[in-house]
């Protein structure tokens, strides 16, 4: 159930509903590329893993996918960040921010 | 929310899997082609572009796997797999999965026809709007004799209600039916009160309910007819409305047609305004003949309408305390007054019985399970040992018992639709049920059949599957194939066994108390109704108005009847002679011996003179009726030897004197009569000593309707025409009805009784068959199991009886156990259901009948052992030992 060890658990769902909140509708392939340039070379996505992340954020109603055709003329499923997604978004992106100061002071007053 | 949208997103899911796999398919192939066309771009040939999008993508049968698992519910997928297997390792063992489908179709099947008819006869009620708002108000003494209505209790009942909307009032009368074209019916017939039909929310279909104008004296009758009088007699011909017929010797106008199958309140074909009855406006306040309901208003409790009835009741007692004076009015629910009563222990022991015979159907697919799954035991050991944990095998086991309780309770509710038609087609013309009892299922059967499958699969499976789990796995491995079964399991079934055996008794008992009890009553009778022939004759109340004339039109009866060819006797009676007369209470003018009652109840029946004649019945003291008796200055009856018993003390009553007062009497104070003849007791039915019964001349108070009695020297049948047309030659718009041997009349008449009979009888038959299945099975698996041992006792010289002697030990010991089991049911049932006081001439008693059943238990169980036993003793030794 746990995608590629190199990512934290839940973190993927996160920078899928932020890469889709920034970019516009994309397609899977789309989105994993994005991480990928995004994180310069600091994680190694199974770009696979994706998809299970994808699956669970549309049955929780935050994206919605739908078929259409790509850049290079090819058929791919695209998704779009949905109302409710935003609002998570910006929920998790705030207890992201705060717990990573968290970690960080922790870190920083112990080394 | 969130939570109960993804739930519901899954659950969607198990729906759509293959859409949803070649979706992702599609999704996957899309995402690989834009990487290699990403590394074809880089410069890399397609093979390696290929390559290496696939080593970017990751395992694409690993990312299915978890898309799969997270897109559906895992449980109801497993559970489906679960399903599956248990079909397909159910389908290899044809002759254990037919055995147990069965077993539990006839379980389920025996529950549920028995519930669809409780539900129909105790549960459904009457199909009328709302029936929780609707009141039956019925009249009650001192005494706790419950009653009618009479029309002056009705008038200010009806014009006080508090809490009542508007009430209505019944009473049943046969009706007669004649017109220009169509010839005579007699038909069950009601007077009902304007606006009955809308109170039940049931108005007719076609043309009109009464009307105030139809209630107005001298207003023209008008009649409501029923679907089926309508089609019998006009073909539903909507021209029938307004045409003009003769009901009971009256011009009438038909005025509507009440919906089809609503017979209100029983049987009816015809109804008439209550205010057409005739002397209803003039009967004494004490007449209470009527049957009154009302609905309560949208606020009003029952507490209310009792508070106002209270209120009514008080105030004619004070007005008129001579008849009113300790009669209280009391409220009901309605459907109380028509549904059987699900508190009856006759009901509750019906129940009882058919939740006995799924047990027992449970106890057997149990013991085959625990059997089977002990011959399973290594197949279960494999999986447990390669990782299946305990209640994996658990719900595998029970989702295999699941699959064959589906199966069985498809068959069962199959059956029970037969059983049930059957049930239908058996329900005498002559005799009908109420139309409110129809043995159909609906969704409350439904939801009865689910609950007893759901208690079948937790029943007869938890048990073997967790004693199947439990089994060590080494331990099973090791051990030989059908050798497995730990001692657990035998004891197990053992237990099962024995619960079944002694659940039969129970059965077993209680059908030979209620066959003994028929059996005395055929040998008993003194009439044999063979001979007989019956018809049942209504004369009309205009044109046989006072007694005299029905008198004479009886006597003309029998005299013409009598020169038919073949009739040795001819008589005509209030009564047929095995029913239950007009009740009446008895008192007695000298020294009596004192039973204790106040006024004891007496049956009375009003004969023709030839009446012992026709039934071949010789009187044991005194003398019959002679012409002149009943006439003025004959003040006589004869009485029946059971009440010579009862309350003369067995001496000569001859030449005293009783007063016989009819329930209905009214208050009038009934003359003394001369008792001169003693006649034998004819036994009723249901009474095991006949019943104290008074015989008046019918010449003193013919009534208007009668039963004819012919005794014939041939078939009573081939008579029944003749008798027709005789009686047609004296009144041809006199319908006689029911002809047809007594025989046959008793025979409709005991419908009732025939099916509990049958019902027990298939009860029974069913419980001890399948403990005998069962007795077998476990036998046949248990010499099966001692293959090696037998053929080595054999092998060094045991002899073939002792081997027989051991086989049946093992297993007579758990027949021992069952009948114990038994023997104790039988003690604690006959603490909550005593049995029927059984007098001392009762030639079964409990103890005689429980001892034949033990005998006979005993004995058919020691032959069912027989068989596998002696099988036993043929062992082949060679061949046993080299089985190991």
């Amino acid at each position: 159930m746990a995608p590629d060890q190199d990512v934290h658990y839940g973190t993927l769902d996160l920078m899928v509903l932020g890469t889709l909140a920034s970019m516009g509708p994309l397609h899977g392939y789309g989105i994993a590329r994005r991480i990928e340039q995004a994180a310069a070379g600091s994680i190694t996505l199974n770009q696979g893993t994706i998809y299970p992340a994808l699956l669970r954020l549309e049955q929780k109603g935050w994206i919605k996918g739908s078929w259409g055709v790509s850049e290079h003329n090819r058929r791919a499923r695209f998704y779009t960040i949905t109302r409710s997604g935003r609002a998570r978004l910006a929920q998790d992106a705030d207890t992201w921010g705060r717990t990573v100061e968290m970690v960080a002071r922790t870190l920083g007053q112990e080394s | 929310m969130t939570a109960l949208r993804v739930w519901l997103s899954r659950l969607g899911e198990l729906f759509r899997h293959r859409r949803r796999d070649r979706q992702l398919r599609d999704e996957i192939q899309s995402h690989l082609d834009h990487l290699t066309d990403d590394c074809l771009r880089q410069g890399l040939s397609p093979q390696a572009a290929r390559t290496a999008a696939h080593r970017s993508f990751g395992s694409v049968a690993a990312m299915k796997d978890i898309h799969r698992h997270q897109r559906g519910l895992p449980f109801i997928d497993a559970l489906g797999q679960d399903a599956r297997f248990g079909a397909r390792v159910l389908l290899r063992q044809r002759g254990f999965a037919g055995t147990a489908i069965l077993t539990l179709a006839v379980g389920i099947g025996l529950v549920t026809t028995f519930f669809t008819l409780i539900n129909a006869i105790c549960l459904r009620g009457l199909p009328v709007d709302d029936p929780d708002s609707l009141v039956f108000v019925s009249t009650i003494d001192s005494s706790g004799a419950p009653d009618g209505l009479s029309f002056r209790d009705y008038v200010e009942v009806s014009r006080a209600g508090a809490g009542v909307q508007a009430f209505a009032a019944y009473a049943d009368a046969p009706m007669v039916i004649v017109d220009a074209e169509v010839p005579a019916d007699r038909v069950p017939g009601t007077y009902i009160s304007t606006g009955a039909f809308a109170l039940l929310g049931r108005p007719p279909v076609v043309g009109r309910e009464f009307t105030a104008a139809d209630e107005v004296p001298g207003a023209p009758r008008v009649a409501l007819l029923g679907d089926a009088v309508w089609a019998s007699r006009y073909a539903r011909d909507p021209a029938a409305i307004g045409r003009e017929v003769e009901i009971d010797g009256q011009p009438t106008t038909i005025v509507g047609i009440v919906p089809e199958g609503f017979r209100f309140p029983a049987q009816t074909g015809i109804w008439q305004p209550l205010l057409a009855m005739p002397g209803l406006a003039a009967a004494p306040r004490g007449a209470r003949r009527l049957a009154v309901f009302g609905r309560l208003t949208a606020d009003a409790s029952f507490a209310d309408a009792q508070a106002g009835l209270d209120l009514v009741s008080a105030d004619l007692a004070r007005r008129d305390p001579d008849s009113n004076g300790d009669v209280r009015l009391l409220a009901t629910p309605f459907n109380d007054r028509f549904k059987g009563n699900i508190n009856d222990p006759a009901w509750l022991a019906f129940m009882s019985a058919g939740v006995l015979v799924l047990l027992a159907a449970c106890i057997n697919v149990a013991n085959l399970l625990v059997m089977r799954s002990a011959a399973r035991a290594r197949e279960l050991a494999v999986r447990a040992s390669i990782g299946a944990s305990r209640g994996r095998l658990v719900r595998q086991l029970l989702v295999e018992c699941a699959v064959l309780t589906a199966a069985g309770g498809a068959l069962g509710v199959a059956l029970a639709a037969g059983a049930l038609e059957l049930l239908s087609a058996s329900v005498p013309a002559a005799a009908p049920l109420p139309f409110w009892i129809t043995f159909t299922m609906d969704g409350r059967v439904l939801m009865v059949v689910l609950a007893a499958a759901a208690f079948t699969v937790l029943a007869s499976g938890l048990l073997p599957a967790w004693q199947a789990s439990h089994r060590g796995v080494i331990q099973a491995l090791r051990a030989s194939g059908v050798g497995a079964a730990s001692a657990r399991g035998r004891r197990l079934s053992s237990g099962l066994l024995a619960l079944q055996v002694g659940l039969s008794i129970v059965l077993l008992t209680q059908l030979a108390l209620a066959v003994g009890g028929t059996l005395r009553w055929r040998a008993e009778r003194v009439v044999d109704p063979a001979r007989l022939l019956t018809g049942t004759m209504t004369l009309p109340a205009d044109r046989y108005d006072t007694p005299d004339a029905r008198a004479r039109f009886d006597e003309a009866v029998a005299e013409r009847l009598d020169a038919l060819a073949g009739v040795e006797a001819v008589t005509i009676a209030s009564h047929q002679p095995f029913a239950r007369g007009l009740p009446g209470t008895l008192a007695i003018d000298g020294p009596a011996p004192s039973t204790g009652v106040e006024w004891p109840p007496v049956d009375l029946h009003l004969i023709g003179e030839d009446y012992f004649d026709a039934l071949d019945l010789t009187m044991l003291r005194g003398r019959g009726f002679e012409p002149t008796d009943g006439t003025p200055g004959f003040d006589i009856v004869i009485v029946n030897a059971r009440l010579v018993d009862d309350h003369f003390g067995g001496e000569d009553p001859i030449g005293r004197r009783v007063r016989l007062t009819p329930q209905d009497a009214d208050g009038v104070e009934a003359p003394w009569l001369t008792i001169v003849g003693v006649a034998p007791t004819i036994r009723e039915w249901s009474t095991e000593t006949g019943r104290p019964t008074a015989y008046l001349p019918l010449r003193a108070d013919a009534p208007s309707s009668s039963l004819l009695l012919v005794r014939t020297t041939r078939n009573p049948d081939d008579l029944a025409a003749a008798v027709r047309e005789a009686v047609r030659t004296i009144d041809p718009a006199l319908p006689i009805t029911r002809v047809m041997s007594l025989a046959q009349f008793l025979h409709d008449a005991s419908w009732n009784g025939r099916i509990s009979a049958s019902i027990l009888s298939a009860a029974t038959t069913i419980v001890f068959g399948l403990a005998l299945v069962g007795l077998s099975a476990v036998t046949a698996h248990r010499v099966l199991q001692r293959t090696a041992e037998l053929g080595l006792r054999l092998a060094i010289g045991a002899s073939r009886a002792h081997v027989v002697r051991l086989v049946l030990r093992d297993v007579l010991g758990r027949v021992a156990v069952g009948v114990g089991t038994g023997i104790l049911l039988v003690v604690a049932l006959s603490r909550v259901f005593p049995p029927p006081a059984a007098p001392a001439e009762a030639g079964l008693s409990v103890p005689l009948a429980f001892t034949t059943v033990l005998v006979a238990v005993a004995s058919v169980s020691l032959l069912t052992c027989l068989g596998p036993a002696l099988r036993a003793a043929r062992i082949d030794p060679t061949r046993a030992l080299r089985r190991e």
